[in-house]
């Protein structure tokens, strides 16, 4: 990071080539739509290279805040497109199937972002599934608390408990392995 | 929306971090945090927690295209620094 701050375009490509696809991959899952997905990208790795010093480093972790920022954007465009209503309506296994093709990664091309994806998948199996829905709803699918119990029908204190419970059990699970440098 | 204490920042703070709290709740939740080291820690936990879920999510290849435009336009913008 301390390269960038010096605009070092080798520093830059690494850390392109390291999160590129993670921070395409994400944006996509939340656009579900190929084009402007790699807008968003672009706007992203663009805007860390004009302002590399908006990542603060003693505020956290350097992929923590690319990702946070990546699916914040990503929602903002959503929103601001008015695009939600798909989304919201599909369960997640409708969406995972319904994300647009893209050539699936080889997981031995990058061991360690494999085993990370491995261990987040594994925790969020183990959620129950209503309330692995309500987390995605509102991480992927940029909904507030009361836009959930909306869209689900619930009480906005059932969408609630259940983000809270939800998320108390995968920092339990993340806990011990993304205690390292990952996140 | 009123200040917040300690008490009702953790109670919103996984929603915060999935960006799912409402934006009163958000204003009030930010200015708490400004003044409180404590919470801000373990805004941080979860903003962990939120970002991993990104990690969910099917990886796909990022088109050849995205990598030449960004170095495109980074060579732009040092050209005419």
């Amino acid at each position: 990071m301390r390269r960038l701050l010096l605009r070092d375009r080798h520093a830059f490509e690494v850390i392109y080539d390291r999160y590129g696809d993670l921070v395409y991959s994400t944006a996509l899952r939340v656009l579900r739509d190929p084009h402007l997905a790699e807008d968003i990208s672009q706007e992203i790795f663009v805007r860390l290279w004009r302002k590399p010093d908006r990542y603060v480093a003693e505020r956290g972790r350097f992929l923590t805040w690319l990702i946070s920022v990546t699916r914040n954007r990503a929602v903002d465009e959503v929103r601001a497109r008015g695009r939600r209503q798909r989304y919201e309506t599909a369960s997640p296994e409708e969406q995972e199937r319904e994300l647009p093709a893209g050539e699936a990664i080889d997981p031995a091309l990058n061991a360690q972002l494999a085993e990370e994806r491995r261990i987040v998948r594994a925790a969020l199996a183990e959620l129950p599934p209503e309330q692995r829905q309500v987390i995605e709803l509102a991480f992927f699918g940029g909904l507030t608390q009361r836009e959930i119990a909306e869209r689900l029908a619930q009480p906005l204190g059932t969408v609630k408990t259940r983000i809270r419970l939800g998320m108390q059990k995968l920092r339990a699970h993340l806990a011990p392995e993304v205690r390292s440098e990952w996140i | 929306m009123d200040l917040m204490d300690c008490e009702q920042v953790k109670e919103l703070l996984d929603a915060y971090a999935l960006g799912a709290a409402e934006p009163e709740e958000v204003a009030a939740l930010e200015e708490h945090m400004e003044d409180c080291a404590r919470c801000w820690h373990s805004f941080n936990e979860a903003q962990r927690a939120a970002a991993a879920i990104a990690l969910s999510t099917n990886l796909c290849r990022a088109p050849e295209s995205l990598r030449r435009s960004i170095l495109a336009e980074i060579e732009r913008m040092q050209r005419s620094d």
